[in-house]
């Protein structure tokens, strides 16, 4: 009897393990990749050539405006800084001389580039990291205000397009990639309030040469240090601009912030 | 103390006689079978603004397809569910409701894409299961009916897709006699917004087709 249920059990516990296996499954898999690359687009309205052109007394006391030449609209899947900076052939802070009407003593061929002045539509509200003059926005100075730096075009002394410092312009954004007051978050001008949004700026462009013709809004890239024609980057005594035909390039630059 | 012994003994057979009785009264199904094409790669690639500002959607990225026969003779209690997990490679530390980072094209400073944000619809021609709208898991952790097991169990058999509005069909059949029935589309939704940070992510997604207990 007790051999009988050994057996018994064995038998059962055999059959337990054949048919105690799970219900009956299957399975099939659908592996997904996800490819976000990051996506900067600038798209620019401006026609090929700024042209300045001063042959009135008018023109060289009020300056010579030119209003709405670039639009910029930004589209970034990413958080971003917009930034100008003057370039030129020189490849330093000059404007490039193309043709003098003819030097004197006294007359400056190498015209500094941020003689440029900008202006921009929106504010920066994304700059507060900013520790001088952070954008274009202010409105341009009059002639009778003095002179200011506020709209002076940002250049590197070696006349790269290496980003500006924290005392230095961005038209959105700024230094650093700390995400708190440095950054635009990502987003388009196609769907944030068009002409509005921090997506659009208009720019407007200007140069008063005054007379005689030192630039007297012609400040380093700090705004404050005066790069007039008076203030002895050339000859010793008093200059201004030798008369002739100068050519630059205002760069903008879009690029990923985070 | 011989006739304790042998009342032990007594004991534990019926004990397993019994569990083994109950055991084999789980398998009500012949084969459960579930088929597609050979493994399915779906992928997302987002290289221009209006891709990230739409989103992609991929139909049929998959067609799963259902064969369950019952057992010979007929089990009256053969049925079937299928399902949907989500696998995100988490134990090489991936957060469970988060994507696998393969690889960073940034330095990484903002978020990475959510397994939330990646939607999943499947549907047949007959709209059996019982949501066919876009849905999305939360984490690893949630798991997604397609056709449910009911409580108490309601066996809804195959044909039965002509009357209309019928859902959850889980009774023996195949795609081979019932395609519309038995065949299923799998539809995925990815609209990351421009929160996330750009990378390579990956994620798995398991459809098990189960006998009903």
């Amino acid at each position: 009897m007790r051999n009988f249920s050994k057996l018994l059990s064995t038998v059962v516990l055999i059959g337990f393990a054949t048919t105690a296996s799970a219900q009956l499954v299957d399975e099939k898999d659908v592996t997904i990749t996800l490819d976000m690359q990051p996506v900067l687009e600038l798209e620019m309205t401006t026609p090929n050539q700024i042209e300045f052109v001063f042959d009135e007394i008018g023109e060289y006391q009020a300056g010579i405006t030119q209003y709405g030449a670039t639009i910029l609209k930004v589209s970034a899947t990413v958080n971003w800084d917009l930034y100008a900076v003057g370039r030129s052939d020189t490849g330093n802070r000059f404007w490039s001389q193309q043709v003098s009407y003819g030097a004197t003593s006294n007359s400056v061929a190498d015209l500094p580039l941020s003689l440029l002045e900008l202006r921009q539509s929106q504010q920066n509200n994304g700059g507060t990291a900013g520790t001088s003059i952070v954008d274009y926005s202010s409105a341009f100075a009059t002639n009778q205000s003095g002179a200011s730096g506020n709209n002076s075009l940002f250049v590197n002394d070696d006349g790269s397009g290496t980003p500006p410092a924290l005392d230095n312009k961005y038209i959105a954004g700024h230094a650093g990639t700390t995400g708190i007051g440095d950054t635009m978050s990502a987003g388009t001008y196609l769907n944030n309030s068009g002409t509005t949004s921090d997506f659009y700026y208009v720019m407007d462009y200007r140069i008063m040469p005054k007379l005689p013709a030192t630039f007297p809004n012609a400040f380093e890239a700090d705004s404050t240090t005066s790069e007039s024609l008076t203030s002895g980057i050339a000859a010793t005594g008093f200059e201004y601009a030798e008369g002739g035909v100068y050519t630059m390039y205002v760069q903008y630059i879009l690029l990923e912030d985070q | 103390m011989l006739t304790l012994k042998k009342a032990y003994y007594q004991i534990i057979v019926i004990s397993l006689l019994l569990i083994s009785t109950l055991t084999y009264s789980q398998v009500h199904c012949g084969t459960v079978e579930l088929q597609s094409s050979a493994t399915v790669d779906a992928n997302f690639t987002f290289t221009d603004f209006s891709k990230y500002n739409a989103g992609i959607t991929i139909l049929s990225v998959a067609r799963l397809r259902v064969k369950v026969e019952n057992k010979d003779p007929i089990d009256l209690d053969c049925s079937w569910k299928l399902r949907m997990f989500i696998e995100n490679n988490s134990g090489a530390g991936t957060a469970a409701d988060k994507w696998e980072e393969i690889t960073l094209y940034g330095n990484g400073n903002a978020d990475q894409p959510s397994i939330s944000d990646l939607e999943v619809r499947v549907n047949n021609n007959c709209g059996t299961p019982l949501n066919t709208s876009f849905r999305s898991f939360t984490d690893v952790n949630d798991i997604l009916n397609i056709i449910e097991e009911m409580l108490p169990q309601v066996i809804v058999p195959a044909g039965s897709c002509t009357a209309s509005g019928t859902k959850n069909v889980n009774g023996p059949g195949s795609y081979l006699t019932n395609y519309n029935e038995y065949s299923f589309d799998v539809d995925l939704r990815f609209k990351p917004g421009f929160t996330y940070n750009p990378g390579v992510y990956k994620l798995n997604i398991r459809f098990r087709l189960e006998e009903v207990n």
